[in-house]
């Protein structure tokens, strides 16, 4: 990617650290899957490992790749691993979303997005967190919970950093932004967790 | 995410039916179960036997009443029930 030379190595770091916050969601989701057998749980779970494994693989293998240019050419295929790890990820809270609310309409408008032809798979991962964070508003909006806010601010950080991830051939710094607000994003959905897990 | 009506998965039943056992205070009759897990008699039945077996109430019979009773096990899963419905309700899901 085109990050800033003195960003290289944080951007690894920040994506290692997203992906444990990401592990721990995804291995709370597992947990409820076990105690109560609810599908949604196990879509959650499996997301967020799909996700913790796309952002642990680019994040480790970037590393060795900055000091070895022979690398180079893993170091994008680990890109392209995480990129549609992120698809599925985002594409299957999404299913789940739809499937709860059995939205025919939200349906039929996400069909149209994707029937339109993108080739740019950052923008295709956009929309799906963009609908992830206006569902989480609605939630949020209808509950009025923290722990509901914090997840509309974890999605909305998300849907952000991956907008920032469009821009970097506009501007660098942005690819600085993006993980700023990626690892910001994971960090509200993790004090959700520790605030629901610490509830006595 | 919008709150429909909904059909409550067998979970959600037996947590309900463990809440209102809880709220009774180890002092729960079948009738109060009856009308605050809102179920039918046969329902409630069956779902009374299945939490036995799975040991997580108790049943005591005094003076020809029977009344149900949360055991540890059964105080350990609504606290973690509680939490994972928070954990999912966060996200706009409903378990």
């Amino acid at each position: 990617m085109l990050a800033p030379h003195w960003f290289a190595g944080f951007d690894s770091l920040m994506q290692i650290v997203d992906a444990a916050i990401a592990f721990t969601i995804g291995y709370y989701a597992l947990r409820g899957y076990k105690l109560i057998k609810d599908r949604t749980l196990f879509f959650l779970h499996f997301s967020f490992v799909l996700l913790g494994v796309g952002l642990l693989v680019d994040g480790v293998v970037t590393i060795p790749a900055l000091a070895f240019r022979g690398l180079l050419p893993i170091m994008a295929l680990s890109y392209h691993l995480r990129i549609t790890a992120e698809i599925v990820a985002y594409g299957l809270l999404v299913f789940a979303y739809l499937k709860q609310t059995r939205s025919l309409m939200v349906s039929a408008a996400l069909a149209t997005l994707f029937l339109e032809y993108n080739p740019f798979l950052e923008i295709v991962v956009f929309f799906l967190v963009a609908y992830l964070a206006v569902q989480a508003a609605i939630n949020y909006s209808a509950k009025k919970e923290r722990n509901s806010l914090l997840v509309m601010v974890g999605f909305v950080l998300l849907s952000v950093s991956h907008m920032f991830f469009i821009l970097p051939p506009v501007v660098r710094l942005f690819i600085v932004m993006a993980h700023v607000a990626q690892l910001m994003g994971f960090v509200a959905l993790l004090v959700m967790l520790v605030k629901v897990a610490g509830t006595k | 995410m919008t709150d429909k009506t909904r059909y409550r998965s067998q979970m959600r039943i037996l947590a309900d039916i463990l809440q209102v056992i809880e709220r009774e205070r180890g002092n729960a009759k079948p009738t109060h179960i009856l009308y605050g897990a809102n179920l039918s008699h046969d329902r409630l039945m069956k779902y009374l036997m299945q939490l036995k077996e799975l040991g997580l109430i108790k049943e005591t019979v005094a003076s020809d009443k029977t009344v149900y009773s949360l055991t540890d096990k059964g105080e350990e899963f609504l606290k973690e029930f509680r939490k994972i419905s928070k954990f999912a309700e966060a996200f706009g899901f409903v378990v």
